[in-house]
């Protein structure tokens, strides 16, 4: 297998009085797909958002292409640049309603990367064809369907150019009909070698993009494994009900 | 028929109910002549003689405190039949009112600084609608460069003295000098008596019987010594009956005659036209528009400004940033802007000054700074509303492409926070307007001050403040139309079908 792109040890996480991530330990390699599935409030949206140190952990370990990522000790300008590094799509989009569509895929390049507008521009345009919306280029988001959203988003992550990145329960939000588009769209990525951390309920989706899946329960991953095992043949109790009850 | 008979009679007794009760005005702002005690009732030497008055006249007194600059107003419309408010007796007030025979006498005297040898140049303070303010206006050769400023009241006026922005003041002998040893100020009497003069007690000109029945009272309690008694205890000295029974044959021209007796027409009479007093009036009413909006525009600059970043403060992740600016919210927001206003003035503005050694605030300055500061608190908790309601996903979008607080904070929130808050925004900006009608209170003459003098010029107890309205009302709605403009631009991003045709 590649090389590790990033990894976690025994990872906590607590709000206030409440553990909500009890010491994950999570291995992603590099051009690895790994999905996240398990009940609500299981910790697997906060395992993600600490992967980009959207929330700054409380104990356990990180490790970025071999370099620790001290998170107590790190600047603000040290985290910003993580999170320039892992891109992330929300489940509600969280477009920047005041900017048009191109605006939004611009925003990260100008701001963060210092890339000159012309060069931003090109990018963006070439990443809005690319995800289908090159007609909406000066639309502005609430003119779009969910779906269209949800799509503008991904080209947003992807003009940071990231090593990783991390969907949480991105078509959630979505209306049937809409789900199709977005999936196809991070299948293809997926293809292409993107790594891809994913928080989704749905299985079908988990089936035919991840090369791994993580079962989490309360808190820990209590099972993983190869897809088809996790998801087909699960052999943790909870695991085996929650497949039952999703595919029913 | 009968009905209408009934509402007539009960139009004519309802007056006449209520004559019982004799009311009096005074300012209750000219020791040691009217003030007001610990329990906020008028006390001093008007007020004794008023109250004597009343009673030996026969009727119940009740002492009403009225702002000088409107007093006449208050007379002419009913809210009382007489002032006695130490009002001087000169021709001009003779046109529209009844006066009584004189209740004292006095003179103006220039007050200034010791060793002070001439006039020279200095900075004059003196009591508006006075008749020591009309005097300097008509005796401009005996003030040779100097600057004039009006004031509320003599307790201003010394308040004035004492932060050094005056170097001299013309009043009434008795006032000023009591107000001077009241105030601690450092300045004496400069020169002779301007003139003397005599105040008597004022009453509407279809009231004759009134002013007959006080000069009655009045010829008695200065023969049973009750006068004496009063004067004694206010100005700390005997009165000269010499000098007050000759003014009294000065006077006697003027006393009302039985065939004098008016109708209530006749006021009206003698009133200029109003079309006339408006149009020679409306470039003082622009002056003070002008000096209006220009106060509120530059002050609304400012105050967008700094309520966007008290605002911004207020929601800072530093707890010692966010408790400061919070701080200065609760602070400003629980003060009245006229108190501010006052400390602006008499405080912060003479600090500066003094240790500068110029003037580098001027009253404007002063007015600028109360107003920039309150309008600022109330930006910025509007603006503090406006941030929080951004959706926290924004932040976290922003967040995750590797964007910093200050740069998610302009590109990413400030923008949808004013969305959020323009509307608020344009109601404080006309609120804001209108409290620049308080700063009358600090010398400068804007629309509503403008208005008080035109009511005193002309003897017009409200058109002009409806001038005043009027030209309130159009800066507002001009204001209203911008911001509505700004608005709907605003708005376009979020109401997307009309933008995507």
């Amino acid at each position: 297998m590649s090389e590790v792109l990033l990894q976690a040890s025994d990872l906590h996480k607590r709000f206030g009085d409440l553990e909500v991530l009890k010491g994950v330990d999570l291995k992603i390699h590099k051009s690895e797909v790994v999905t996240l599935i398990g009940p609500s409030g299981s910790g697997k949206s906060t395992l993600l958002r600490c992967l980009n140190l959207l929330e700054i952990p409380n104990e356990g370990e990180l490790v970025w292409n071999g370099e620790p990522l001290p998170y107590n000790r790190m600047t603000p300008a040290e985290i910003c640049k993580h999170r320039a590094r892992t891109g992330m799509v929300f489940q509600h989009f969280n477009l920047f309603p005041h900017r048009r569509v191109i605006e939004n895929v611009m925003e990260g390049p100008l701001t963060v990367l210092g890339e000159a507008r012309g060069e931003a521009e090109t990018t963006a345009h070439q990443l809005l064809d690319r995800v289908g919306l090159a007609d909406k280029a000066k639309a502005w988001p609430s003119e779009l369907s969910g779906g269209q959203q949800q799509r503008v988003a991904i080209a947003r992550a992807l003009a940071m150019n990231p090593n990783v990145l991390l969907l949480d329960e991105v078509t959630s939000a979505l209306d049937v009909e809409l789900i199709a588009g977005v999936n196809d769209l991070l299948a293809e990525l997926a293809r292409e070698g993107m790594t891809m951390v994913v928080v989704t309920h749905d299985l079908s989706f988990a089936r035919r993009v991840s090369h791994r899946v993580c079962f989490m329960d309360e808190g820990r991953i209590v099972e993983r494994g190869p897809k088809d095992e996790v998801i087909e043949n699960p052999q943790a109790e909870r695991a085996r009900e929650f497949m039952a009850a999703l595919t029913s | 028929m009968r009905l209408l008979l009934l509402i007539c009679a009960f139009l004519v007794a309802a007056p006449l109910a209520a004559q019982d009760d004799l009311r009096l005005a005074m300012s209750g702002a000219f020791q040691p002549f009217s003030t007001t005690d610990e329990g906020g009732n008028l006390v001093g030497f008007d007020a004794d003689i008023a109250t004597v008055l009343a009673e030996r006249m026969g009727y119940r007194p009740v002492l009403v405190q009225n702002d000088w600059a409107a007093i006449q107003a208050g007379l002419k419309t009913g809210k009382y039949e007489m002032i006695c408010g130490s009002m001087a007796i000169t021709d001009e007030r003779l046109k529209t009112m009844h006066f009584t025979l004189p209740y004292y006498v006095s003179g103006a005297q220039v007050f200034a600084r010791p060793g002070t040898t001439s006039m020279q140049g200095l900075r004059v303070g003196v009591s508006e609608d006075s008749t020591y303010a009309k005097y300097i206006k008509t005796h401009v050769a005996e003030f040779p460069d100097c600057t004039i400023t009006q004031f509320g009241s003599e307790a201003e006026i010394v308040a004035a003295v004492t932060t050094n922005k005056l170097d001299a003041f013309v009043s009434d002998r008795i006032v000023g000098g009591f107000y001077v040893k009241k105030g601690g100020a450092d300045i004496a009497p400069y020169g002779p008596l301007l003139y003397e003069e005599a105040c008597g007690i004022a009453a509407r000109k279809d009231e004759p019987e009134l002013v007959r029945k006080a000069n009655a009272a009045l010829f008695e309690i200065v023969q049973d010594g009750t006068y004496a008694r009063i004067y004694d205890k206010w100005v700390g000295v005997q009165p000269d009956l010499d000098v007050l029974l000759k003014s009294w044959g000065d006077f006697q021209q003027h006393i009302p005659h039985e065939e004098a007796k008016t109708e209530p027409t006749e006021v009206s009479k003698e009133k200029p036209g109003f079309a006339d007093t408006v149009k020679s009036m409306l470039p003082l009413f622009r002056t003070g528009a002008i000096l209006t909006i220009e106060l509120s525009l530059l002050t609304a600059v400012i105050a967008l400004l700094l309520g966007t970043l008290i605002g911004i403060g207020s929601t800072a992740a530093n707890p010692l940033v966010a408790r400061l600016s919070q701080g200065y919210i609760l602070v400003v927001r629980g003060t009245p802007l006229l108190v501010q206003l006052f400390i602006a003035y008499y405080g912060l503005a003479t600090v500066l000054n003094d240790a500068a050694g110029s003037e580098v605030i001027t009253a404007f300055g002063a007015a600028l700074i109360a107003l920039v500061i309150n309008t600022g608190a109330y930006n910025a908790e509007t603006m503090r509303g406006g941030i929080r309601s951004v959706d926290k996903g924004q932040w976290e979008a922003a967040a995750s492409l590797g964007m910093t607080r200050m740069k998610t904070m302009r590109r990413v929130v400030l923008p949808q926070a004013f969305r959020n808050s323009v509307a608020s925004l344009g109601n404080n900006l006309v609120v804001l307007i209108k409290d620049t009608s308080l700063v009358g209170a600090i010398t400068l003459i804007e629309l509503t001050y403008t208005a008080r003098n035109v009511v005193f010029q002309s003897g017009h107890p409200f058109l002009p403040f409806v001038v005043a309205a009027v030209f309130y009302l159009f800066i507002i709605t001009t204001v209203d139309f911008g911001m509505k403009g700004w608005e709907r631009r605003m708005m376009r991003s979020l109401g997307g079908k009309r933008a995507i045709a």
